[in-house]
């Protein structure tokens, strides 16, 4: 048997001192913890307890909170599994077995004792119950003091308050362990005669009179106490970091549901029906519960995360994943790890600064829920905690969620289904991540709800003493408010003030602690163009003061940094802002500052010249000065559509530009086309002059202009192509590139000034284009031959050809072989961008026409796949 | 030849219809045996183009004008490739190197590197670059431009065309030959129209010419353009043709309108929407100003004019500079404003104050 007996003996020497003598020794699996620290909080084991209950001491109730125990000391498990405590009264407990009586004045032990069971280190389980010297036990919720949660043998809640400071009392008291006592009695006599040292020594040391009433999870190593209080030992968030279940901070409701949950893992890890139990529990107490319901509706405990608490077939619960969600601080790694260690499980974590690609995690996941030796290493049973889920690709969630969907497959020749058999719990921010999405079906979602301020501050106040800081409590509420209930940044936060030994009240006013949290672009927008509420009750803080809408403006705009997006932003919504000078005076400093940003902006980028950023946000800090107003209209987001249809147009101007004709195109420019020739040709190519009539009735002078049309429109690359109208099923001619769209604007007094061409007319053109096409690539093919002959010449050249040339090619190939298709038609090859015609070039040797008589599929094509390629 | 435009477009030096002396002295100037880098500039419209073809075609005889396009491509210092579209002959190559952006450096540098580097076979000494809008490149490529046209002169000669020297760095100016040419006058525009017609057989009245050219404002390839789709658009001329304007000049006149009849921010934020539809349609912003100030300038009072002026002036530099146009556009007509609205009401004040 392997004992371990862990001993720290503290007491309180001076009036700031502290003087800690700590020992350390191993005995079996009787875990014996002695903190002599100005508390009245004593851990007992249930099987100890019972032992008091049946040394006749004090009342006896069930301690609700604690699961695990049941399972361990072989207790009956009671309602929500619990463990028999007798709450003890410090004199009486030396009645009972060993004697232990260390008269240390304002010192208390904390002892935890645990039975020997069959799983040894699950055992290590603390349960801490205060012993209430006013015993005041409440039935509801106490909001302002430090409880403990009870329910009593008829299923009762009760609410024990911790005993008020100020109590100078004798406090000695004495712990024992009856159930192994043979075995420790050993260590015992060192306990003993190392308290008798202490004794004797604190006899000459005046008592400490004030004293606080909770004590704190303290470090296990206690030898840090000794350090001088003046040197910060380690991170105040580690060093007062939960060790137990009753010291998280986190709402109950939310540890007990992530509890139980993994407690329903028992039946597959431990072989425990832990839900049987509880069932048995339930019904046991229904009949209570439904009185007690009756009796104070108002009072009614809401269940808040509902859970199926079914097992499927192998044993295990129907939902396999808990997905822990909250803002940063809140203690959910913390809460998840307790929850882990307390139910028996060895912890084991993954986070973002591991690997997570695809494989790692999986084999990660494997070795930890899958592989036997894995699993009884540390003699405990592995459980899964994935930390910052939501950073973590969506492939390697999904690895996850195809191991709780039970869709994995072992990879090798079994092909057995790969089950998830130990518990995992992911710890996320935002829930909704897009990689969690398809996690968030299978999961058992708890949403960790703010830290409540009273508790927070309690314990911050406990912080505080501890380390002589002497905060009052408004200065902790004040920090609690900034930090938005932060646990970690709190803390942080106070060890900073201690070691720069800042004057509470610099807490105030300082920027430290402020919570450096992002806001997304609209609420950005929202606070530019808002005025703050006005707080009057809070006069130092009221935000609507000029300096601090200065300085919230300034931070909001830094953390979010990307000024010109937000600058676009405000200069699309500025004008909706109601503005009383009738001068415009406002609009026009606003524009103003404007430029002055896009000055700053241009010079920053063009010289690199990164020190001038900084001065960017003034900008909004000046626009919020200047536009922000009570009633500001709903605030709309800056139109892409118009950068898409210019850069839209610009490409095809570009494009144009580079499909006419070569005599006319060295004569252009981009801006010049759109401003100046397009809008001329398009009433050149739809002239007015042609009548909608038969061709055999046009006079010479209509068909000298329609000739022209067709000149030009093949220069300037213009056509008609035919399209079908989806919804009437009509045929319509459109021009392309679409010019209309590309000159015209919506005007107010609109002269339609032309009519299209009628349809008839548009199909002669477009046929005119083609013959002429036609007509032209058969008299210049020399000239192509020629000018790509040249084309190595030039190496840097793209592959040598023109699109146009290269057009021009194909068209002469397929020309050769057939000029007009199946039906008659000629073959139209359309003007091509250059990717495209060098696909078809090379491609165009492989391809030839078979005709085959009697088949819808008349003309074939045989092409092989690495023409298309 | 398709547009009346391009058919009509002189070949060579002697054919101009105007600026006659120039011609001769741009002749003179081919047949010296040094023949400078050329820096033509002028408005849009004014014949640069045509007089820089007629150049290399004095240069080079008719062989100049058979070109062809080729598609280049560079590399960028950080191995970005970049594609440009050269239109060359034998003899010379023309690229606008404002095509591809803030890259145009390395378009500048590659391509006079690599056309300097082979000396031409036949009797002529060198070779012609030609670089469109170069008042469009940005300040890097210019500066890159200074040293190679040094470096390569005896190969190579550039000619250089420009909307206007102001943003055309000093040391490339003092590097060139500055060729300014002028709008044509009105006579002038009026004389080549009726060219134009004569050739193309059509009767064109007097009084359709002397609009046409007011209109066209001293744009030479406007009036053709104009007279070309007044032809299409009604034939025979009857009196009071309507003259086809581009949409945008329209729009433009009906946004300026806007802004005299009403100043307030509410106002300027359906203006902005109009800009919005202007700019998005590729039509550039220096454009926009010039026409918003010549039909505001129309409407408001003498002692304003010069005031608003400036102001357009500054804002329309600031624009240059930076790269939203908008909110430079948007800054002038609030200005406007505000000092329109100002100086009416004072006259309205000082009106009941007569009365």
């Amino acid at each position: 048997m392997d004992f371990e007996l862990m001993e720290t003996l503290s007491y309180d020497g001076g009036d700031d001192e502290e003087d800690v003598k700590s020992g350390r020794k191993r005995f079996g699996t009787v875990q014996v913890e002695d903190t002599s620290r100005s508390s009245k909080r004593q851990r007992v084991d249930a099987s100890k307890s019972r032992n008091n209950e049946t040394s006749g001491l004090v009342t006896i109730v069930e301690l609700d909170d604690v699961d695990g125990s049941s399972q361990v000391s072989g207790s009956e498990g009671q309602s929500n599994g619990t463990g028999k405590v007798g709450e003890i009264r410090r004199e009486d407990i030396g009645a009972a077995g060993v004697k232990r009586n260390l008269s240390l004045s304002s010192n208390s032990f904390r002892s935890s004792a645990t039975s020997s069971a069959e799983i040894p280190d699950t055992t290590n389980l603390e349960q801490e119950v205060p012993s209430v010297r006013y015993r005041r036990v409440l039935k509801r919720i106490p909001t302002d003091i430090p409880y403990l949660p009870l329910t009593c043998e008829d299923g009762s809640r009760l609410y024990l308050r911790y005993k008020p400071a100020d109590s100078g009392e004798d406090t000695t008291k004495t712990i024992m362990s009856t159930s192994s006592k043979n075995d420790f009695i050993h260590g015992w006599n060192d306990i003993k005669n190392e308290a008798k040292i202490l004794q004797e020594k604190f006899k000459k040391e005046p008592p400490k009179t004030v004293e606080k009433d909770v004590i704190l999870p303290r470090s296990v190593d206690g030898n840090k106490e000794n350090e001088s209080p003046s040197v910060p030992d380690s991170l105040w968030v580690e060093k007062y970091k939960p060790r137990s279940f009753l010291d998280l901070l986190s709402q109950e409701g939310v540890n007990r549901a992530l509890l139980h949950w993994v407690k329903l893992w028992d039946k597959s890890v431990f072989g425990v029906d832990y839900l049987a139990k509880v069932k048995a529990t339930r019904e046991k107490y229904a009949k209570l519960e439904a009185q007690e319901k009756e009796k104070n509706e108002k009072f009614q405990r809401k269940t808040y995360f509902p859970l199926n608490e079914e097992y499927d077939e192998g044993g295990r619960p129907n939902i396999k994943v808990a997905l822990l969600a909250g803002d940063p601080g809140l203690g959910k790694t913390t809460c998840a790890h307790i929850i882990a260690k307390h139910a028996g499980y060895n912890v084991r974590e993954v986070n973002a600064s591991d690997d997570r690609s695809v494989q790692v995690f999986r084999k990660f996941i494997d070795d930890t829920t899958q592989s036997r030796s894995e699993i009884f290493q540390d003699g405990r049973p592995n459980c899964l905690i994935i930390d910052e889920i939501d950073g973590a690709q969506t492939d390697s969630v999904n690895v996850l969620v195809e191991l709780v969907t039970g869709n994995a497959t072992e990879s090798g020749k079994k092909k057995a289904k790969k089950i998830l058999r130990r518990p995992v719990i992911c710890i996320c921010n935002d829930l909704y991540s897009t990689s969690l999405k398809l996690l968030r079906k299978h999961a058992f979602i708890i949403q960790f709800p703010q830290i409540s301020v009273p508790r927070l501050i309690d314990r911050l106040n406990e912080v505080s003493d501890r380390e002589k800081l002497f905060l009052d409590s408004k200065t902790l509420q004040n920090l609690c408010h900034k930090s938005e209930c932060d646990i970690r940044s709190c803390l942080s936060t106070l060890q900073f003030l201690k070691r720069k030994r800042c004057s509470p009240q610099d807490a105030l006013f300082a920027q430290v602690g402020m919570k450096d949290k992002s806001k997304g672009i609209f609420a950005v927008w929202n606070d530019i163009f808002n005025l703050p509420e006005e707080k009057k009750y809070h006069d130092t803080h009221d935000p609507s003061r000029p300096e601090f809408r200065f300085r919230n403006i300034l931070q909001t705009v830094q953390s979010f940094g990307e000024y010109q997006k937000l600058m676009g932003g405000v200069f699309e919504n500025y004008l909706n802002v109601k503005y009383r000078d009738s001068y415009m005076q406002t609009v026009i400093d606003g524009l103003e500052w404007t430029t002055w940003f896009e000055d700053i902006r241009e010079y920053v980028e063009r010289t690199q010249t990164y020190g001038m950023y900084g001065y960017m946000p003034m900008y909004f800090v000046m626009s919020h000065f200047l536009y922000a107003r009570k009633d500001m209209s709903r605030i709309v987001f800056p139109n892409h559509e118009l950068t898409t249809k210019l850069a839209k147009i610009q490409n095809t101007v570009k494009s144009q530009i580079n499909e006419t004709s070569i005599a006319s195109a060295r004569f252009l420019d981009q801006h010049m086309l759109v401003t100046e020739v397009y809008p001329a040709i398009l009433s050149i190519i739809q002239p007015g002059t042609i009548r909608p009539v038969p061709t055999q009735i046009w006079t010479d002078r209509e068909r000298e202009t329609l000739k022209n049309v067709v000149e030009v429109m093949l220069t300037y690359n213009i056509c008609y192509t035919q399209t079908k109208n989806p919804e009437t099923g009509a045929y319509a001619f459109v021009l392309e590139p679409d010019l209309a769209d590309m000159v015209t604007f919506k005007q107010q007094e609109l002269v339609v000034s032309k009519k299209p061409f009628p349809y008839a007319i548009k199909q002669l053109v477009a046929r005119e284009i083609d013959t002429e096409k036609l007509r032209r690539n058969d008299t210049v093919p020399d000239v192509v031959q020629r000018e790509t002959f040249k084309l190595p010449e030039t190496p840097k050249s793209n592959a040598g050809s023109t699109p146009k040339s290269k057009a021009l090619e194909v068209l002469n190939k397929t020309m050769v072989s057939v000029a007009r298709d199946f039906f008659g038609r000629p073959i139209i090859s359309e003007p091509e961008t250059a990717p495209e015609a060098e696909a078809k070039r090379k491609s165009a040797a492989a391809v030839y026409f078979r005709f085959k008589e009697g088949y819808s599929n008349a003309v074939r094509r045989y092409i092989k796949i690495r023409d298309l390629a | 030849m398709s547009l009346w435009a391009d058919k009509y477009r002189p070949k060579s030096l002697d054919e101009l219809d105007y600026h006659k002396d120039m011609a001769q002295n741009l002749k003179h100037l081919v047949k010296s045996p040094d023949f400078p880098h050329l820096l033509v500039y002028g408005p849009s419209g004014a014949g640069k183009r045509t007089r820089i073809a007629a150049i290399l075609r004095e240069l080079y005889g008719p062989g100049a004008d058979r070109l062809r396009i080729q598609r280049q491509q560079f590399e960028t210092p950080s191995k970005k490739k970049i594609e440009i579209t050269t239109y060359s002959s034998n003899y010379h190559i023309e690229v606008n190197p404002s095509d591809v952006g803030f890259q145009d450096r390395t378009v500048v540098q590659e391509l006079i590197k690599h056309v300097a580097e082979t000396h031409p076979l036949d009797q002529h000494p060198f070779k012609v670059i030609v670089l469109q809008e170069v008042d469009r490149l940005s300040k890097d490529a210019q500066d890159a431009l200074r040293r190679t046209m040094e470096k390569y002169i005896s190969s190579c000669r550039l000619i250089l065309c420009a909307l206007s020297t102001s943003r055309v760095t000093p040391a490339i100016q003092s590097r060139c030959l500055p060729i300014r040419v002028a709008a044509p006058s009105k006579n002038q525009i009026v004389k080549v129209l009726q060219i134009v017609s004569k050739k193309e057989g059509i009767i064109m009245p007097l009084e359709l010419a002397d609009r046409i050219s007011d209109v066209a404002d001293g744009n030479l390839r406007r009036a053709v353009l104009m007279l070309e789709s007044c032809r299409g658009e009604k034939y025979p001329f009857v009196d009071k043709q309507p003259i086809v304007e581009p949409d945008w000049e329209k729009y433009l006149r009906e946004t300026a309108c806007m802004i005299v009849q009403e100043q307030s921010p509410a106002r300027l934020l359906k203006v902005r929407e109009r800009l919005y539809e202007l700019l998005c349609h590729c039509i550039p912003a220096d454009l926009i100003f010039r026409g918003l100030l010549k039909e505001l300038v129309k409407q408001c009072d003498n002692q304003l004019k010069a005031q608003i002026c400036a102001e357009a002036a500054k804002c329309q530099w600031r624009s240059t500079r930076g790269s939203k146009p908008i909110i430079h556009i948007e800054e002038f007509i609030a200005k406007f404003m505000a000092i329109y609205k100002r100086f009416i009401e004072q006259a309205m004040m000082m009106d009941d104050f007569d009365d």
